[in-house]
């Protein structure tokens, strides 16, 4: 009697969590970085004492209070609260007791890995996994501050990819909607409308700082907006009836040609160059960093949008569906959109690869991040100060690209997903 | 073709004229490059009075700081006639303001030639006085405190102070704000910035000089200095990318879908994932580390030529500096190049012409080595077409990594600096090498299959 080998139902789960992995690691990942402030931090959780008994993450301004009031204020000091006034106490800790900018030494220290931290060891009741479990370099944990690195990276490729996505559908479903219907337009409404723009310019940006303080308000600034348009619009529907021979020739632009050359134009200009001047309009904090990224990132993703929506375009479907009348809105939506994924989502994956690594590298080169935000890019380049440090690099990196193969890995999984039935590659037939 | 070719390179003309102006635009919202070659090198208050004030004044003839940006401006009535062209910035809006403020550009002039009057003349009598060092101050300090600023002159000396004073009663005697809404025209004519940086470009290929103070200050020898560090070391890897990777990619193709091919995709895939900058640096630490494995030495700009050197001893002798930074470089190129060709090679492997030469009895090695691979390898050559301008930046993290002096760390301080000067040299250049790399691989797609037909 000999039982046939049938996958019970556990190798089955262990076989979809091994197909899925990618996708299962990085869900837990982006979940962990949700909840970050509570798995990793440097002030307990919770304090319990004969007194008191509160949560000094929740109510910090109620745990400075208790610490003025305590009059031993002794050895330990830890993040920007004096716990020694709680030592008769007993604490719950974050399981990573401490965060990016917790500096546990009087003189930083580097640490190896699974160093247990000797101000944690003076502590009566220290918490239960108080080691350096990565190591600590410049007397921060390393652990904790590639927690909060990948969270500031995962926050800036993601925006920034959705962002850049967002700009560049926007512009190449422009250039593909307006491909057919180049604007026709007399040569006095072209130079009409170039009045028309360096007016807004100069009356509500350029003169109106010099005005009189009356006019300087934000009521007045709309109200001179408008007038402006309004007179513009006016003086457009006047000029109209007049019969110019000489503006008559019409000019005809295409839109889909102006945003083929401004794209051309953008990616002449070297992208480092870009980046470090916008940074210093817009600053180096973390959602400046996404906005950088995505004014940057998408014209790769809006050319590919572009063919993509134009061999769409000339499909029967939407042809009937053009044809049937329905608003191009809801053929944008109902047709393109879903019609677009597939061709999208390895560029897309491959770009957010291309944009975690242009924000560790320029975090790298101390030019992208703020440098008081914690950073996977700076925390290798601090390691590289010190030859005996092998672990401020080794960590890090390996969290870029462990992250990198996600992203790429769920890509190729998105894809499997939306077009089951992609032409499979050519096979050999040859040899 | 020679139509095509020369409408496209009449084409990028226009085009690059656009980018010229779009870099002068550019260089134009930094504002800081000039107020930093006159603040941080010679501040007014340092003892050397007078050789400073000098060194400022030639300095900006030097630059040519002192005449417009472009040709013609767009500003208010109010600015007609009134100082134009103030290199200092802060000066340059404390007049402004007074223009709008007032209305009486040419009454502002006057006001401004006053004091410049007054303090070239008592710059000869007496430099470190305390009402000339206030009449200095007058011109830095904000539109709002003029009139402090003048209280102050007249308190010191009310009998030198008299100029300047009338000058400015002058100025709102008849002040007339409504013409601050009021936009006009300004021309400069042909003596400004942009006319002569073209002229000179396109006269003697004169790209003007470096706001650096160093030995090498010209434009063009600076690119030229920094130019053939990159260059060498990215042919030399891309070169190197090509011959690991076709054969790679070949290979892969033959084999495509075995246990090998799998293992080596799966393999690509995570050095895919890989970054080349910490790998560069884990080699480093690895391989340089006089702890550990002391292989080769990290200095690869060390690696001067010596002179009366063979060609063959100075590679010989440069090898152990250039094995990790070629590496590091090639990297990236060999896994992107060696996924390429196996996937182009195995699209042109299914096709009908090579069966048919196969039933004629062509050898495999001469199929697949001279039939198939000359097909196969379009498309990588179209797509080389996109590194050339990599090939000229540089990289900027792995020149700091491995200490190369190339265009990557050139540019990086420039746009620091704000070097103006090298940024224009810097954007014009890899502008034009976009352009042509983008003309190149359509010429090339297009002389590899006479089907492709662009639209002119």
């Amino acid at each position: 009697m000999s039982s046939s080998p049938t996958p019970t139902s556990l190798i089955k789960l262990l076989k979809w969590i091994w197909r899925n992995l990618a996708m299962l690691s990085l869900g837990l990942l982006c979940l962990l970085l949700l909840f970050l402030p509570i798995i990793a931090n440097d002030i307990p959780l919770w304090v319990h004492t004969k007194e008191h008994s509160f949560s000094p993450l929740l109510s910090p301004t109620y745990a400075d209070q208790l610490v003025e009031e305590k009059e031993d204020k002794t050895f330990f000091t830890l993040g920007s609260y004096d716990w020694s006034a709680f030592q008769d106490g007993s604490y719950i800790w974050p399981i990573v007791p401490y965060s990016h900018t917790s500096n546990t030494e009087r003189i930083p220290a580097a640490y190896p890995p699974l160093h247990p931290n000797p101000t944690f060891s003076k502590l009566a009741d220290p918490p239960l996994l108080s080691r350096h479990w990565l190591g600590s370099s410049l007397g921060v944990d390393l652990l904790a501050s590639i927690l909060y690195g990948s969270r500031n990276s995962l926050i800036i490729v993601l925006g920034a990819g959705f962002l850049s996505l967002v700009l560049a559908s926007l512009i190449g479903g422009l250039a593909v909607y307006f491909k057919n219907k180049p604007f026709h337009s007399s040569l006095w409404d072209f130079g009409w409308i170039i009045l028309g723009l360096l007016g807004v310019y100069f009356w509500t940006f350029y003169s109106r700082q010099h005005l009189p303080s009356s006019l300087q308000e934000t009521a007045s600034k709309l109200l001179i907006t408008c007038l402006i348009i309004g007179i513009w619009w006016i003086g457009k529907k006047v000029f109209k009836r007049i019969p110019f021979s000489f503006f008559q020739p019409s000019i005809r632009i295409s839109l889909d040609f102006l945003i083929l050359k401004l794209i051309e134009v953008l990616n002449t200009f070297p992208a480092l160059m870009l980046i470090i001047s916008l940074s210093i309009f817009f600053g180096n904090d973390v959602w400046d960093m996404v906005l950088i990224l995505s004014l940057l990132g998408w014209t790769g993703l809006a050319r590919i949008i572009r063919t993509e929506a134009f061999k769409l375009s000339t499909s029967g479907f939407i042809r009937t569906a053009e044809g049937l009348g329905i608003s191009p809105i809801s053929i944008f939506f109902r047709h393109y959109l879903p019609n677009m994924v597939s061709p999208l989502i390895l560029p897309m994956s491959s770009s957010l690869k291309v944009l975690l690594l242009v924000e560790s590298s320029l975090s790298y080169l101390n030019i992208g991040l703020a440098s008081n935000q914690p950073s996977l890019g700076r925390l290798i380049a601090t390691g590289t100060t010190n030859l005996s440090d092998w672990w401020t690099i080794l960590f890090p990196g390996l969290t870029l690209c462990f992250l990198i193969l996600t992203l790429h890995i769920i890509g190729e999984k998105i894809r499997d997903w939306v077009d089951p039935f992609m032409v499979p590659e050519a096979e050999n037939r040859l040899i | 073709m020679l139509k095509y070719l020369a409408i496209r390179l009449l084409g990028l003309i226009p085009l690059l004229f656009l980018i010229t102006l779009l870099g002068f635009g550019y260089s134009a919202l930094f504002p800081l490059s000039n107020e930093r070659l006159l603040n941080e090198e010679l501040t007014p208050e340092s003892e050397d009075n007078k050789v400073n004030i000098r060194k400022q004044k030639a300095l900006v003839d030097y630059y040519k700081l002192n005449i417009p940006l472009f040709y013609f401006e767009i500003r208010s009535l109010a600015e007609k006639g009134g100082p134009a062209h103030i290199s200092s910035p802060t000066e340059r809006r404390m007049f402004r303001k007074l223009c709008l403020a007032s209305g009486q550009g040419a009454a502002v002039k006057r006001f401004r030639d006053t004091i410049i009057d007054l303090e070239d003349q008592l710059q000869g009598q007496d430099s470190s006085s305390a009402f000339l060092i206030e009449l200095r101050l007058l011109r830095q300090r904000p539109f709002q405190s003029i009139s402090y600023s003048l209280n102050k002159l007249a308190t010191i000396s009310a009998e030198q102070a008299q100029p300047v004073l009338s000058a400015y009663e002058d100025i709102y005697s008849t002040s007339a704000p409504w013409k601050a809404g009021i936009p006009t025209i300004l021309s400069h004519g042909l003596n400004n910035r942009y006319h002569l940086w073209l002229g000179s470009i396109l006269s003697g290929f004169d790209w003007g000089k470096s706001y650096k103070s160093s030995s090498i200050t010209s434009v063009t020898e600076r690119l030229g200095y920094y130019m053939p560090w990159t260059l060498s070391i990215s042919l030399l890897s891309i070169l190197i990318a090509l011959v690991v990777s076709i054969p790679l990619g070949v290979w892969m193709a033959l084999k495509a879908n075995s246990w090998k091919d799998k293992g080596l995709r799966n393999l690509l895939f995570f050095l895919d994932g890989v970054p080349r900058f910490w790998l560069a640096i884990i080699m480093l630490k690895l391989f340089t580390n006089p702890d550990f494995l002391h292989l080769s030495n990290s200095e690869y700009a060390n690696a001067v030529p010596v002179e009366g050197e063979s060609m063959f001893h100075l590679i010989l002798r440069m090898i152990p500096f250039m094995a990790i930074p070629l590496f590091a470089y090639s990297y990236g190129y060999i896994i992107y190049l060696s996924r390429m060709v196996r996937a182009s090679l195995l699209d042109v492997l299914s096709q009908e012409f090579l069966l048919s030469a196969k039933v004629r009895g062509v050898p495999n090695k001469k199929l697949i080595w001279k039939y198939a691979l000359k097909n196969a390898l379009l498309p990588v050559i179209t797509v080389s077409g996109a590194f050339i301008p990599s090939l000229v930046s540089g990289s900027v993290i792995l020149e700091r990594i491995f200490s190369i002096n190339g265009m990557g760390e050139e540019t990086l301080r420039a746009v620091f600096e704000f070097d103006v000067p090298v940024l224009l040299g810097i954007l014009v250049l890899s502008a034009t090498l976009t352009l042509l790399g983008y003309l190149i691989s359509d010429l090339i797609s297009m002389w590899v299959d006479p089907r492709v037909r662009f639209d002119l």
